[in-house]
């Protein structure tokens, strides 16, 4: 099949390609590498092009001490996250199933609203949000962190697994209700499980956004709740901009994210609903 | 497709504000000081939450006419 299809081009395309996929890859991958070195390099290496440098472990120390306390931002991130993806999994499932099987009054208008409100900027959300959690005294708390990442989480949860169960036939779950089983059981028994695909993108997916949410996470917290982007902000001091921490906080941002997209690749290639329907 | 495409790009980049924040500060003067920044900016570096809202009507208005034509055009596209 492959060498069929290989013959039918014209020679030296699949070289090309390969070429150019790379030079992409490679822009793409540039920043990255770079932030790998520059974490390593002392202060003084940081600024100079030399690709040889003497690595030192010292940025780590720096970033996990006074006044950077690394280790409670990744905390506080590591909660924020674990909360939102923790409530929005559910909800979004719950109500993507609404949304999918029921006939509402007002039809598609639902759905789309709950889409719609991803075209207000987080600014404007943010003013509201901000007062309400003033009111309630819970500014600068993980829980105001977990709330507001919702309002741009659980939206998109929705409709990602919306399409999962769009595409998966009613029959199954009636099938399973003509056997006596409830519909909560229906869905958790029969429909959860073929749609898992579906909520394990949705889990990566609100997982990076709220790990990487910046702009909430600045406004709503000063010092007690600061997540991991707005500890990299705090490296810009008046003594200058420490690169070196900063590149240093990267790395600790983007590993779980390395991490996450290893694991989740062998999960989808896998292809659970293999066998379901067919 | 691409008029699609766009439009939710303009919609985005009308977001835009992360790296207002942390790179120009809207700086240097108000070069870079977009809508967003500047509700940010008046509700949340100066404190007038009443202004910033105020302003923050405008990009609102702004965001439902684009909203409106994108629903407009998809539902089209789905026809």
């Amino acid at each position: 099949m492959s060498d069929a299809r290989r013959k039918r081009r014209p020679p030296g395309t699949s070289r090309l390609r390969t070429a150019l996929i790379w030079l992409v890859a490679l822009a793409w991958l540039a920043p990255v590498v770079w932030i790998f070195a520059t974490a390593f390099k002392s202060p003084r290496d940081v600024l100079s092009l030399k690709p040889l440098f003497t690595p030192t472990l010292h940025n780590f120390t720096v970033a996990f001490n006074n006044p950077y306390f690394l280790g409670d931002r990744l905390l506080n991130s590591a909660i924020v996250t674990g909360l939102t993806l923790l409530i929005a999994l559910p909800v979004s499932t719950a109500a993507a199933y609404a949304f999918s099987r029921f006939r509402l009054p007002g039809g598609a208008v639902w759905p789309l609203g709950v889409l719609a409100t991803q075209f207000l900027p987080p600014v404007i959300i943010i003013i509201p949000l901000f007062i309400a959690f003033r009111g309630m005294g819970i500014l600068d708390t993980k829980a105001a962190l977990v709330i507001a990442n919702m309002s741009f989480v659980v939206p998109y949860a929705i409709w990602m697994i919306k399409g999962f169960i769009d595409a998966l036939p009613i029959d199954m779950e009636e099938a399973a209700q003509m056997d006596g089983a409830s519909r909560l059981r229906a869905i958790w028994d029969v429909v959860v499980p073929l749609i898992l695909p579906g909520i394990a993108t949705a889990a990566v997916f609100c997982f990076v956004v709220s790990w990487n949410e910046f702009f909430y996470a600045l406004v709503l917290t000063r010092q007690n709740a600061t997540t991991l982007p707005v500890a990299l902000l705090g490296t810009r001091t008046d003594q200058g901009d420490a690169w070196e921490v900063m590149a240093t906080m990267g790395l600790v941002i983007m590993l779980p994210m390395l991490v996450i997209a290893r694991l989740m690749q062998r999960f989808f290639t896998k292809g659970i609903t293999t066998g379901g329907v067919r | 497709m691409l008029a699609i495409t766009i439009l939710l790009k303009t919609i985005f980049s009308l977001k835009m504000l992360d790296q207002v924040v942390t790179m120009t500060s809207g700086g240097p003067g108000s070069a870079t000081t977009t809508l967003p920044y500047s509700i940010y900016e008046t509700a949340f570096r100066f404190f007038d939450l009443g202004y910033g809202a105020a302003i923050a009507y405008l990009l609102a208005a702004v965001m439902l006419i684009l909203a409106v034509i994108y629903s407009r055009m998809v539902t089209e596209q789905h026809a």
